[in-house]
């Protein structure tokens, strides 16, 4: 077990250390945990306290045992897996809290890589591998309603009330959750340890916290203190409940100490309540340090406390002095000491009264100058100054490496170590957040960039190139998240101008798919520029691209950490973009970088470049622009084709080319002669280029193409070179839909099937697929295969839709294969076993239904089916109800009409031409009819 | 009631803001309110209530909807208030940066 040791550290406090030792004394008797929070401001010595605290509850006489964590050092609201992992213990109880975190991990990889849940094409499931990712994340942090939809609600869209959103989201992913653990065990994916902590989590978690904190020997009493617990601000009331539990199943008095900035914490109901009412509702009670600052007494005691540091000797100063600092440092005891040690110099130092007075002068000095004077004033042992050292610390990223840190600033390795032992803006081998950021302030108040910041950043820099990720940003990822972040923030520092610039260059890069680094880049850029000056031409270009980005900059302002920066960007965007106000905005903005960079006031690299003309495509496109985007999109074509499939850059300019193209079809429809061939052609390049940039959009896109302008020899060979494609991808989802319904259209059923038949062995559970490949056998009258398809699928999308699975698409393919299963027991001459779905196959079943009275009915023009049977789409559904109720000039016209229109679709005269048989087996249609339809042959 | 307009951006700092600017910012600020409080709402309660809310959302019957919110979430106004705070709190923490990286 970590014990601290903090004899010494702690000044004055007396009273909350006595508090705290009548608050462990009188806990409630019995099993279980007690909380105590230690708050209070920035620098009111909160870790030292509960540093003491711990040092207490070890010597209070009886046997207990103390762990500590410092939630600095992991991430924001930690997964449980984190916390386990982070639990200071000895080698023997190490064992069984790394493998349950390994556990919770796999099960949460394994969630994660879990094949797409029944659904119906590649947009819906995109939705839902968003879905299992949150599952997976869930896992292993929470499975509390409040934590879960945290983690879901970013499946909440504000396009409806984010009330039903978020409720269905998680109870969707609830369910989700179950059974993709249920499914993974099932094929062999997961084993049945990890099958039964997958589904139910919290047992598991509390047993492997039971097992931590079994008492051993003489232990009775266990105390955990969380330092920095202001990362745990959403996490903390769920650990508070597993750690009661799991104190209660050991037999353990448990008493929780987190020390930090709570002041509101998120309840498991989720509501938020302060500190004092959340421990107030805790069934043992809690107890609340909110620490006030020191009095003159405390400074005297502290200053005291730094002489023996210092020079070994305990020596207590006047009062005027201890008055002076604590008017100086508001009674923050991370100021009072600091301002300390810059008198440390010698011993006694109020003897030369006049040195003192002057450097504690509050009217000569303001803030800035106070804390510049604080850390230029400190030294290492060796009389040296710390200075640089201290700059480093300041404005290196957090995660860079402590070594790389004291490299950039030309210091030792072990110049940490005597750091930390003398000054008490140090925490461990980093400064004090209060004191990192007084340090970052102070050192930007220049205005300009001294030369030895410069050479600290300039080494930092060859350590962040060391890190880059290869590939390009447009591959995204949190490699590139972290790289984009830290290039920016050590630029920065090297020169406020060329670190905006690469912000915006970054910014723009990710822009298209509201990268992650959008918003804290232009937060870390724009802290820099309100400090620093920078030229005119980079404030335009920061200004138009933050602009640009604006509905993103508002979601890193309304949240508070990476997870929940990640939940409110969905809502906020699906609120904004798209609207006539950004939509404006944004297109002069865009403009605007353009222009600068064509100017060559703006160096852009390739992928901003990319990135800043698929969005202007995207504009020019949705805006009316057709000529601009046009030109647009075939000059920026090949270079996003550059880029890997999955790049959104690709998706972001192969949408705006297909809605491009989808527009001239569109025109096309009303010009004539040589103004109709100009655009065919353009057409055409679009499509050659589109195929190139998103194959499963020129799928979509070639359909639409062929309708309005038939299938011409090089529309055939788009269709060849995506079928070649489309073998090399098999499994996308959405190329293959859209390929095989063209193929079914064009009446190459063969292919049809072989398409979604390939497409479905990677996934069995695609309805889609199942829909296209039966309806291609029902036009092939491969019907007993067709039937096994169409059973089992139809079984399956059942079970799904009990389950609440089926998003809009997956709805509409069951309906489908209902239809297709009436249609198959029609083309049997068997009674319906399926029940009709929709409205089409209402109509048919009323068409075959034993009542004559229906089927005139169904007939009637006030009706909606009688309105749908007046159309030339619906004639050989008309032919068999005139016949039914006798109406054979009707019935023979509707006949006509059939044979002669031959632009239908081929399936779908595949499968009338299959009714118009069943019907004719059934009712034996009239003469005239057989005979404009070719029956008797 | 809440009205997020010029005022509102004013008391956070963003008075500055440009009006587009600021449309979207109110626009941005009550998408997350939204998220937000919606997330807190449904935590409490069970699907066939849930049912309920969304039969009422879809005839877009706003009467019987203030009566399902009086019924099963009476509260619902003090979670609005605490979500506004805090929301507002953030915003007015990051007015300087907003401000300085749209050039306003």
């Amino acid at each position: 077990m970590t014990r601290v040791t903090t004899a010494g550290l702690c000044i004055g406090r007396t009273r909350e250390r006595s508090k705290f030792l009548a608050f462990v004394d009188d806990a409630p008797s019995g099993a279980g945990a007690d909380v105590c929070f230690v708050r209070g401001l920035g620098g009111i010595g909160k870790t030292t306290l509960s540093q003491t605290l711990a040092d207490d509850f070890l010597g209070a006489g009886v046997s207990a045992v103390v762990s500590q964590i410092d939630c600095a050092s992991l991430p924001a609201e930690p997964s449980i897996s984190a916390i386990l992992r982070a639990l200071p213990t000895d080698p023997e109880r190490e064992r069984p809290l790394r493998d349950a975190a390994l556990l919770l991990d796999r099960i949460g990889a394994a969630v994660r890589t879990a094949p797409g849940p029944i659904d119906a094409d590649r947009a819906e499931r995109d939705l839902w591998h968003r879905a299992r990712s949150a599952t997976a994340a869930g896992l292993t942090f929470f499975t509390s309603a409040a934590a879960e939809q945290q983690a879901f609600g970013q499946l909440a869209t504000s396009a409806q009330p984010a009330i039903l959103a978020s409720a269905q989201a998680a109870a969707a992913a609830m369910n989700a959750a179950v059974q993709i653990i249920t499914e993974l065990h099932r094929d062999g994916k997961i084993s049945e340890a990890e099958r039964e902590a997958g589904l139910d989590p919290d047992d598991f978690v509390v047993s492997t916290l039971a097992q931590y904190l079994a008492p051993r020997g003489s232990d009775s009493r266990h105390l955990i203190a969380f330092d920095k617990a202001e990362n745990l601000v959403g996490s903390a009331p769920r650990l508070i409940e597993l750690f009661d539990r799991a104190a209660s199943r050991a037999g353990v008095k448990l008493t929780l100490l987190f020390a930090g900035r709570v002041s509101t914490l998120l309840a498991t109901d989720g509501s938020l309540l302060s500190a004092s009412e959340f421990l107030r509702g805790l069934p043992r009670g809690g107890l609340d340090l909110d620490l006030p600052p020191f009095d003159a007494d405390e400074v005297r005691e502290l200053v005291a406390a730094r002489h023996e540091v210092f020079h070994g000797t305990r020596e207590v100063p006047p009062v005027w002095m201890a008055e002076a600092i604590v008017t100086l440092s508001g009674g923050l005891p991370l100021w009072a000491a600091s301002i300390a040690e810059t008198l440390m110099q010698q011993p006694q130092p109020w003897l030369d009264a006049g040195r003192v007075e002057e450097a504690l002068r509050t009217d000569s000095v303001d803030s800035e100058g106070l804390v510049e004077r604080i850390f230029r004033g400190a030294t290492l042992p060796d009389g040296t100054s710390a200075y640089p050292l201290l700059i480093a610390l300041a404005i290196s990223p957090d995660d860079c490496p402590r070594d790389v840190v004291c490299t950039s600033a030309g210091a030792s390795a072990t110049a940490l170590s005597a750091l930390q032992d003398r000054y008490s803006f140090m925490r461990g081998p980093r400064l004090h957040d209060t004191a990192r950021v007084a340090l970052r302030q102070s050192i930007t108040a220049g205005g300009t960039a001294q030369n030895s910041i410069v050479e600290i950043a300039e080494r930092l820099r060859d350590w962040v190139e060391d890190t880059k990720p290869s590939g390009s940003p447009h591959d995204g990822g949190d490699d590139w998240t972290r790289y984009c972040e830290r290039a920016v923030a050590v630029e920065l520092w090297i020169s406020a101008d060329d670190g905006a610039r690469l912000a915006v260059d970054y910014a723009l890069t990710g822009l298209p798919w509201a990268a992650p680094w959008v918003g804290p880049l232009f937060r870390d850029a724009a802290w820099m520029i309100e400090r620093r000056s920078i030229s005119r031409r980079t404030r335009e270009a920061v200004s138009l691209a933050a602009r640009a980005a604006f509905p993103l900059l508002i979601a890193e302002a309304l949240s508070n950490s990476e997870r929940e920066s990640k939940s409110v960007i969905g809502p906020v965007i699906d609120k904004t973009m798209g609207s006539a106000v950004m939509e404006a905005s944004l297109g002069r903005c865009l403009d605007g970088l353009h222009r600068l960079k064509e100017r060559g006031s703006l160096a852009l690299s390739t992928d901003a470049i990319v990135s800043l003309d698929c969005l202007r495509a995207s504009w020019l496109e949705h805006n009316g622009f057709t000529d601009e985007a046009f030109e647009l999109c075939l000059d920026c074509a090949p270079r996003a084709n550059t880029y890997g499939t999955d790049a959104t850059v690709r998706r972001t300019l192969g949408r705006a080319m297909r809605s491009l193209l989808e527009t001239h079809v569109q025109r096309a429809s009303r010009m004539d002669g040589s103004e109709r061939q100009a655009t065919e052609e353009q057409v055409d390049r679009l499509l050659g280029a589109l195929l190139q940039v998103s194959p499963g959009q020129a799928a979509a896109a070639l359909r639409a193409t062929v309708s309005d302008f038939g299938l011409s020899p090089s529309r055939r060979a788009v269709l060849e070179e995506l079928l070649t494609v489309r073998r090399a991808s098999a499994a996308d989802q959405q190329l293959a839909a859209e390929l095989a319904g063209f193929l079914l259209i064009l009446g190459d059923f063969s292919r049809a099937e072989q398409v979604a038949r390939e497409a479905l062995s990677f996934d069995p559970e695609w309805l889609r697929g199942a829909y296209l490949q039966a309806r291609s056998l029902m036009c092939l009258r491969r019907d007993d295969e067709a039937n096994a398809i169409i059973r089992s699928a139809a079984h399956r999308a059942e079970t799904a839709a009990n389950r609440g699975e089926l998003t809009q698409v997956g709805l509409e393919s069951r309906e489908g294969l209902h239809t297709l299963g009436l249609l198959l027991d029609l083309f049997s001459d068997r009674s319906p076993t399926t029940q009709p779905a929709g409205f089409y196959g209402q109509i048919v079943a009323t068409l075959f239904a034993d009542s004559d009275p229906a089927v005139q009915q169904a007939l009637d023009p006030a009706t909606d089916s009688g309105a749908i049977l007046r159309e030339v789409d619906y004639s050989a559904e008309a032919c068999i109800a005139y016949s039914r109720v006798g109406d054979t000039p009707n019935a023979t016209r509707s006949a006509r009409i059939w044979s002669d229109v031959l632009s239908r679709d081929a399936d779908d005269r595949a499968l009338e031409q299959r009714l118009l048989e069943a019907a004719d087996r059934q009712f034996e249609l009239p003469t005239e009819v057989r005979e404009v339809l070719g029956l008797d042959s | 009631m809440i009205r997020l307009d010029r005022r509102f951006l004013a008391e956070v700092g963003l008075g500055r803001l440009p009006d587009n600017l600021g449309e979207i910012a109110a626009a941005g600020f009550y998408a997350v309110l939204e998220h937000r409080v919606g997330l807190r709402l449904a935590a409490g309660l069970d699907d066939e209530v849930l049912a309920d809310f969304e039969e009422i959302a879809k005839r877009g019957d706003d009467e019987a909807g203030m009566r399902w919110f009086e019924e099963h979430v009476p509260d619902y106004r003090d979670t609005v208030a605490e979500e506004f705070a805090l929301l507002r709190s953030r915003l007015a923490a990051a007015h300087p940066w907003l401000l300085a990286a749209s050039g306003s």
